[in-house]
């Protein structure tokens, strides 16, 4: 269960006598790594792990891109790139004291996935809901490790691109809405996405469609522009209870059907508390 | 004989460990697309930048000298210096706001505190949960920390705080308030406590938020108790602790100025750099007479003169040494240096130096402060003083 950096590169290039993140033990997201809490740190300490720390393997596969890059879950996108930058020096092959060709290969695929905003935004709904426990970093590091991306569980909108229904307007409006209430619900601030974002989740690449769904949405009050990013708005949480609501109450219409089917394929299922 | 190679491993090596350079490229990148681009709009408005604190928090950034089981990221204090300088080269709004935090309040928790205060209190300052400040002025009384009328009676377990502060960084922002107060006035220094005070504790009031010449995001205000209580439990070290508390606080919290100095004065200077290769005048860029040159020259000697006193403060702190004087040195020439530069790079601007369009004249009202708090030049030379005549 435990991600442990091993010594560190005896070259240039990383950051040396640390290793990321001493704190390797806790495996829980978001703590530091090459990012501040990582190098220089005291020699790792990982007192919790009882000492079985099954050789490797299966136990670093288990963790989450952010757990493997050992950052926040929060964190800003500079500090994943000096983050990889710092592991992918220490475990390239070419290195001859630390280099792991199979871990530099993960680190790799979680830097190309994190370091697209769209690709995380897609990454961090397919991570659940549970794992995404608002606000900071906590200090206890959250999470257990393990916590490897669940496909599809429970409230996620990628399930729903399974399903294989089609995009009707007023799905792809609820999906919309979706997306940014589990955004804003994280961040209840400033928490949103860009079209872009949307688009990436939502594995569409017609621009117009969406281009026009959120046009109606703004119009309608649902949501609304933040800095860079469009935030749900009270009004657009109403609108999802409303969606939710009627097909159990009203004759079922064709598209209040596909809406119901969205619905139970887990789609908002879950109103804020 | 001593041989070189032990050079190696000491700081008069002059060159930062790969750690401590990735660390302030990483910050410095930051602070230069996120922090820097809102500067002058913080400024203008007077708008406290919590976003950007919330970005410090992500980073892991707030608790950086302190221990990993107390959720800190253990790193030295030369790390801490350097990045309090890349975030004044870039706002200084926002590196005032970092270095009360961890400096001012959390240090001394750490140092202090016991077991159940680091928990309790210091695991959600590093996290960036809770924000810090620390309130030692008074309407009545600065330098003369000694003097404090705010006054804490201890009754059973709880000590009532009746008084004010004045000049609180952090003001309405903060969450925890380290309060030095008078139990006893007629022992002077020796009847001053420390207090943890939390947000929301009855009687605990705002003043209005003061209107600065710089820092001017930063949320400056007075805090008021009227018969507030505190538990006892909130007390870091002993009663009549106090001063000592405050003291070697102010210590450490003199290299993050002198750090902020650096960083305000880098950061004009590199402005000014900039200028002087666009601007034209008698058919020439200004950078080619000499003297624009002798200003841009001298003001990076003193710089890194300046930067060099903060670093020696900040690695003696991290031997474990007694660094009051070094940080009082350090503090007192960057905040000299910090005025003198942006006012020269002011000049270099000329008119449009004096106008918000560019920001040298954010630089040189935001340098004026680190001749003032945490211990005014004077009482830098006071306490440089004193030592030299103890023989220290």
């Amino acid at each position: 269960m435990n991600w442990q950096p091993p010594p560190p590169p005896p070259r240039p290039g990383g950051p040396g006598p640390g290793q990321p993140g001493g704190q390797g033990g806790q495996g829980g997201m978001g703590q530091r790594p090459p990012g501040p809490g990582g190098p220089g740190v005291q020699q790792q300490q990982q007192p919790q792990q009882p000492q079985q720390q099954a050789p490797g393997e299966r136990d670093w596969r288990e963790l989450n891109y952010y757990q493997l890059l050992q950052v926040n879950r929060e964190a800003h996108s500079t500090i994943i790139r000096y983050a990889y930058r710092f592991l992918a020096a220490m475990y390239h092959p070419d290195n001859s004291e630390t280099g792991d060709a199979e871990k530099f290969r993960v680190i790799t695929e979680a830097w190309r996935t994190l370091s697209d905003e769209g690709k995380r935004a897609a990454y961090d709904m397919s991570l659940g809901a549970e794992e995404a426990q608002p606000g900071h970093p906590r200090p206890g590091g959250g999470a257990a490790p393990g916590g490897a991306p669940r496909q599809g569980g429970g409230l996620n909108i990628p399930k729903i691109v399974k399903t294989g229904v089609s995009w009707e307007e007023i799905e792809l409006r609820l999906a919309i809405l979706q997306i940014l209430l589990e955004a804003r619900r994280k961040k209840p601030k400033t928490g949103g996405a860009s079209a872009k974002m949307i688009m990436d989740v939502l594995q569409l690449n017609d621009v117009e469609v969406v281009e026009y769904a959120l046009w109606y949405l703004r119009e309608k009050g649902h949501i609304e522009p933040g800095e860079r990013l469009f935030m749900i708005t009270a009004n657009g949480v109403d609108y999802i209870v409303d969606q939710l609501n009627k097909p159990a109450s009203m004759g079922e219409t064709e598209t209040e059907k596909k809406v119901k089917k969205v619905v139970e394929g887990g789609v908002p299922a879950v109103i804020p508390r | 004989m001593q041989t070189t190679t032990s050079l190696k491993d000491s700081p008069l090596s002059f060159k930062l460990t790969e750690d401590q350079t990735l660390i302030r490229d990483m910050v410095r990148e930051i602070s230069e697309n996120e922090f820097a681009p809102k500067a002058a709009e913080v400024d203008q408005k007077h708008r406290f930048p919590r976003e950007n604190w919330e970005l410090l928090a992500a980073s892991d950034l707030c608790g950086l000298p302190f221990p990993e089981e107390y959720g800190g990221a253990g790193l030295d204090h030369l790390t801490y210096a350097l990045v309090v300088e890349e975030l004044a080269k870039a706002c200084a709004t926002t590196s005032v706001m970092y270095s009360a935090h961890v400096s001012l309040t959390a240090t001394p928790v750490y140092e202090f505190g016991n077991e159940e205060q680091r928990e309790r209190i210091l695991k959600p300052m590093c996290s960036g949960e809770k924000m810090g400040a620390f309130c030692l002025s008074e309407p009545g009384t600065g330098s003369d920390s000694a003097a404090a009328t705010c006054m804490a009676e201890l009754k059973g377990d709880t000590f009532i705080l009746n008084g004010s502060k004045n000049w609180i960084t952090n003001g309405i922002e903060a969450d925890w308030y380290l309060v030095i107060a008078q139990t006893d006035s007629s022992k002077r220094h020796k009847g001053l406590v420390a207090l943890m005070v939390e947000k929301g504790s009855e009687g605990f009031t705002f003043g209005k938020l003061e209107d600065k010449l710089g820092i001017r995001g930063s949320s400056t205000c007075q805090i008021m108790f009227d018969n507030t209580p505190v538990p006892k439990a909130n007390m870091l070290a002993e009663i009549g602790d106090g001063f000592k508390v405050a003291m070697s606080t102010l210590d450490g919290g003199r290299i993050g100025i002198a750090a902020q100095a650096v960083g305000i004065a880098q950061g004009a200077w590199n402005h000014a750099l900039k200028y002087t290769k666009e601007r034209q005048a008698f058919g020439k860029y200004i950078g080619e007479f000499q003297a624009i040159r002798h200003m841009l020259a001298e003001m990076q000697t003193e710089i890194d003169a300046a930067r060099l006193l903060t670093h020696h403060a900040s690695v003696a702190q991290d031997r474990g040494e007694k660094f009051s004087r070094e940080a009082a040195h350090a503090k007192l020439y960057a905040a000299e240096v910090a005025m003198r530069s942006t006012v020269k790079c002011v000049q270099i601007f000329g008119g449009y130096g004096y106008v918000s369009e560019y920001p040298v004249e954010r630089y040189m009202r935001d340098a004026k402060i680190t001749e003032i708090y945490e211990g005014t030049s004077e009482i830098q030379r006071l306490v440089i003083a004193s030592s030299l005549l103890k023989g220290n």
